[in-house]
């Protein structure tokens, strides 16, 4: 306990010195940790323009919608010293710490098969919390604000609400995510998936308790039980996804309306007069419906924006004839949306793993990536430490990824600032650590097929040897018979 | 009906009737005007005034077809167009209105209505008959100014669509058409002094046609020519390759050159005379044929001759960037790049640290001994990705920061005493969109005498794709002058115009040369994301690293 708060207060107090120190400028020129989507320039741009009556999408600075305008309309020139503002993004990434913790903990409580050194498993969820908290990368986006760090966030708590079987809570948290940045919406699956295997463990937990408290002795109310028990899961599963997914498109929805509402009425102020007699005239009389989409939403799915970042399209699309832009647009998104059915189909019953391969699919696939979301993807894959054992070529990642990261910088400085070199030494390093990223995680999805190819393996044999057995002892039978 | 000689004759009659209205209504005059500048400057302007009173758009005499059918059917009420070689600073002096590098279309409508589709066919048809870039239509350099008038006409605000293309070029292609719109082309006239041979080597070159239809239903046609030479004397002969041969052209009702600036008039050959109006010069008679007017100025007092300075055309622009950064905390009055009658001086330059942060400054000092009321209109291109918020004016006074006030007047027009109510209000902000339309502030300034302001706002710039780059990539990119208007007070403060320098902006480029092999390798990392993602999932890699299993035999190859 001592070790995990010291380690909490040394991470508040890493914060605390950079920001004292005024780091925030210093990282808010870096190209790894400002997107254009994560900016808070940009954030502060747009409440600028709202300010003077113009539209705070205006001047393509400003992509997230509308509610986080109204959540920082407060915001002004001096907002980088503001410890208010500081205090609130610390917190972020303290609460994402903690879940971290929280969901490793109880997934190792879960997994049955202990493989793992007790020693090794106890000091597991503080390592990997911390590992996320006080890396130097979370620290940076930290500083300059990162809007990033809201999705993490969003995500996180969606995972730890379904591992406590609250769909509702865990949808609307989602739903918040998917508003955010729309790719997280496909995490809906996997997430309602881990829902219902969390509740039906709950509901098992729940019948051994009974168990241990009546004797059963007729093996008749026993069937019956069964039988009852078989009925009533496969109406509930039922149940619980028509309600998942309908929670969420309500949430989403709900979420967007609000922000149509909003953004409708005056940008200047921000009041919902629901009292005035043509409210509803004006909502519907005014032609632009969501126009906020074509800047967060279609901005993010399109990748309009085509300053350099840490991901694999930027490059890509600068040198693409613009012509066939479009359609490498759509196709690449498309297949990102279409390959991630047989995962699902393949992985449905380990719904801990599919969460963490779709969501570190999103974030190595995303437009806008920035380096913070990196340890978030490894924290994320490493939540299930047992596949760890089987992935092969760690040695070569580690010093990879430290080559890669190291190289980022420099090469963006020689490109940007010195025009010493050109734009393909960014591009070079850039698809190398996308490349790396995509590495790493076919590295965990052949561990995990070789742990459940062994788990299912391990039930055949049982299966097949108990067939074995029977069979040959019906034979036996038969031939006494005879 | 049957056409008996009466009808045909009173068709006749009317015919020659209404050309010989149409001939008595159309008014042409030539004027040259020769003015000292500072510098060793000199400039000549030619002014080519056609006016046609009452035009019924039918017939034309001398006012020419096209522009009155451009006018007619477009409604427009004003169109100015130019196109200039060279960059004129106004430490040269004063000359009136004149023009920014590159070409500019000014367009004037007489309703609010379609301003950018009409605005459309009408850049179409000026690049049609001028042989420019139809780009002029772009939407990405084309706007609206609001506060910014350009002309003498009456509430044009909403109503003028302007368009700059600082990169314009201008070549002798361009001369030829706008020398045919002349009544006596450069067949005789002013106008056969215009050799394109000569002309593309002065230091700036400016041509330009204006055509305004006056409430009196009036159309007048305006062809001005500006050249600026730098020469201590000068000859016709030298300067244009030809002295003026005659005859002038008949059509002109007054041809006449006129000196202005000069101390001593006696170092003229042929003397000049008074021509009324305190004005010097010569008005040309029809009689010219017999001699050839070769107009000849050589002062007495000869320092070094200069003679004609070739390839100087912008080498001028660089010094000037320079030297103007520094002096903004001295009082501009003493600067020795001001003239005499010089009432503001301009500055502009960009402000930048790698090549993805920035900021254009703009400069503008009075001169004069009361107050300016200035309005300015900025326009930058959107991948110059304008922070509004960084917006600041500072003055020389004090060196302290001018509080903006924010002034949302687009819904109350026309009211001109609330623009200059405080120092500085800003009047207007347009956001840019991607790949559309630019990013727009407009401001209302008060300058108090000798006081410099200097306005300056950030921008993050945009990335673009390679093919959106121009063949020279490197080069950068031109970007428009802003404009400083003139509005005065008093009767004597004309509205006058005036333009910053324009500016060059850099922009990060891609690497033109592999646009396959970078679009082969990340999509090859695709590839192998979903490549191995798929086999991976398909295949059973657990099974090499597995015991054989001793009842294999029981099993089904493959059930997943």
């Amino acid at each position: 306990m001592i070790l995990q708060l010291s380690l909490l207060l040394l991470g508040i107090l890493l914060r605390a010195v950079t920001y004292h120190f005024g780091l925030t400028s210093v990282y808010n020129q870096k190209f790894e940790y400002v997107t254009p989507f994560t900016s808070f320039d940009n954030l502060f741009e747009a409440v600028h323009l709202m300010s003077h009556g113009t539209s705070p999408y205006g001047g393509s600075h400003f992509h997230l919608p509308p509610i986080y305008l109204w959540l920082f309309r407060w915001v002004d020139q001096d907002s980088f010293a503001n410890w208010g503002l500081r205090i609130i993004f610390i917190l972020i990434d303290l609460i994402c710490c903690l879940l971290l913790f929280l969901i490793i903990k109880q997934t190792l409580g879960q997994q049955k098969n202990k493989m793992l050194n007790p020693k090794f498993e106890r000091i597991l969820p503080v390592a990997i919390s911390s590992i996320y908290f006080l890396n130097p990368f979370t620290i940076a986006s930290c500083l300059v604000f990162c809007m990033g760090n809201f999705t993490r966030l969003y995500i996180l708590l969606s995972i730890y609400l379904a591992l406590n079987a609250n769909l509702v809570l865990s949808t609307f948290v989602l739903s918040l995510a998917a508003y955010t940045e729309v790719t997280p919406a496909l995490l809906i699956i996997p997430i309602i998936l881990l829902c219902i295997k969390q509740r039906s463990q709950l509901f098992k937990a729940k019948i051994n308790q009974n168990k241990s408290q009546v004797k059963r002795t007729q093996e008749k109310q026993k069937e019956e039980k069964k039988q009852q028990k078989t009925k009533h899961k496969n109406s509930n599963t039922f149940l619980q996804w028509f309600l998942g997914i309908f929670l969420f498109l309500f949430w989403w929805v709900l979420l967007l309306v609000l922000s149509q509402l909003m953004f409708n009425s005056k940008f200047s102020n921000f009041k919902i007069n629901i009292n005035d007699p043509n409210f509803f005239q004006h909502f519907f009389s005014n032609n632009q419906y969501f126009t906020f989409l074509k800047h967060t939403y279609f901005f993010l799915l399109n990748i309009t924006d085509l300053t350099p970042n840490i991901g694999l399209y930027w490059y890509l699309l600068t040198e693409t004839f613009v012509v066939f832009r479009q359609f490498l647009v759509f196709t690449l998104q498309f297949i990102n949306v279409i390959g991630l059915i047989p995962f699902t189909i393949r992985f449905r019953s380990y719904p801990l793993f599919l969460v963490a391969v779709i969501t570190s699919s999103i974030t190595i696939l995303k437009a806008y990536p920035t380096l913070a979301d990196f340890p978030f993807l490894f924290c994320i894959l490493v939540m299930q430490p047992k596949l760890l054992e089987k992935t092969r070529y760690r040695a070569f990642f580690i010093r990879g990824f430290q080559v890669v990261i190291g190289l980022l910088s420099p090469f963006y400085k020689i490109w940007i600032q010195d025009g010493t070199g050109n734009a393909n030494y960014l591009f070079g390093i850039s698809l190398s650590f996308s490349f790396g990223e995509i590495l790493v995680l076919m590295e965990m999805i052949r561990s995990a097929m070789i742990v459940i190819t062994n788990e299912k393996d391990k039930k055949k044999e049982k299966n097949s040897l108990q067939y074995y057995i029977s069979t040959k002892k019906k034979k036996s039978s038969q031939r006494k018979d005879k | 009906m049957k056409h008996t000689p009466l009808t045909i004759l009173f068709f006749l009659f009317f015919s020659l009737y209404f050309g010989c209205l149409a001939q008595s209504q159309d008014k042409y005059t030539e004027a040259l005007t020769i003015k000292k500048l500072n510098k060793n400057k000199l400039l000549f302007k030619f002014d080519f005034n056609t006016i046609s009173k009452n035009p019924n758009y039918q017939n034309y005499f001398l006012f020419p077809k096209t522009f009155g059918n451009l006018v007619k059917e477009n409604s427009l009420e004003y169109l100015r167009f130019s196109l200039t070689q060279g960059m004129y600073h106004l430490k040269y002096g004063e000359i009136g209105r004149y023009s920014p590098p590159g070409g500019e279309l000014i367009a004037t409508f007489e309703t609010k209505e379609d301003l950018e589709s009409k605005f459309r066919t009408v850049s179409r048809k000026i690049s049609g008959i001028f042989g420019t870039s139809q780009k002029f239509s772009d939407l990405t350099i084309s706007a609206q100014p609001f506060y910014t008038e350009f002309n003498s006409l009456e509430s044009t605000s909403q109503r003028t669509h302007y368009s700059s293309l600082p990169r314009e070029p201008v070549c002798t292609e361009n001369l030829t058409p706008w020398l045919k719109l002349l009544p006596c082309r450069s067949k005789a006239g002013l106008a056969s002094l215009l050799n394109p041979i000569k002309l593309y080597d002065l230091f700036y070159h400016s041509m330009s046609v204006e055509v305004t239809r006056s409430q009196e239903n009036s159309l007048s046609f305006h062809q001005q020519l500006l050249l600026v030479v730098e020469l201590k004397e000068f000859k016709f002969s030298q300067i244009f390759g030809t002295p003026l041969i005659g005859p002038i052209c008949p059509f002109s009702s007054q041809t006449k050159i006129q000196i202005e600036g000069f101390s001593d008039y006696s170092s003229f050959t042929p003397t000049p005379e008074e021509i009324g109006n305190n004005q010097v010069g010569f008005i040309l008679k029809e009689n010219l044929n017999k001699k050839d007017f070769n107009l000849h100025y050589s002062p007495k007092e000869k320092t070094n001759n200069n003679g004609y300075n070739h390839n100087n055309i912008g080498n001028d622009n660089s010094n000037n960037g320079n030297d103007n950064n520094n002096n903004f905390n001295n009082n501009g009055i003493n600067d020795e790049n001001i003239s005499k009658n010089q009432s503001i001086k301009l500055n502009r330059f960009l402000k930048e640290s790698g090549k993805i942060r920035g900021g254009v400054i703009t400069q503008i000092t009075n001169l004069e001994k009361n107050d300016l009321h200035l309005t300015l209109y900025d326009s930058l291109p959107w991948f110059m990705r304008v922070y509004f918020h960084t917006l600041t004016i500072k003055s020389n006074f004090e060196n302290k920061e001018i509080e903006i006030t924010d002034l949302n007047l687009e819904s109350e027009q026309g009211n001109e005493s609330n623009l200059f109510a405080n120092q500085a209000s800003l009047l207007r902000i347009q956001t840019s969109q991607d790949h559309g339309r630019p990013s727009i502030f407009e401001l209302a300034l008060v300058l108090k005498p000798g006081e410099t302001f200097q306005i300056s706002v950030d921008y993050l710039k945009g990335f673009l794709n390679f093919e959106e780059h121009p063949f020279d990539g490197n080069r950068g990119f031109d970007i428009a002058p802003a404009i400083v208007s003139m509005h005065g007070k008093k009767q004597n403060l004309k509205k006058r115009i005036y333009y910053t320098d324009s500016l060059l902006l850099m922009l990060p480029t891609p690497d033109f040369t592999m646009p396959y092999n970078v679009m082969t390798i990340t999509t090859t990392a695709f590839l192998i994301w979903y490549g191995s993602f798929l086999n991976n999932l398909t295949g059973r890699a657990g099974l090499k690293l597995k015991k054989k299993s001793k009842a294999k035999w029981i099993i089904k190859p493959d059930k997943f």
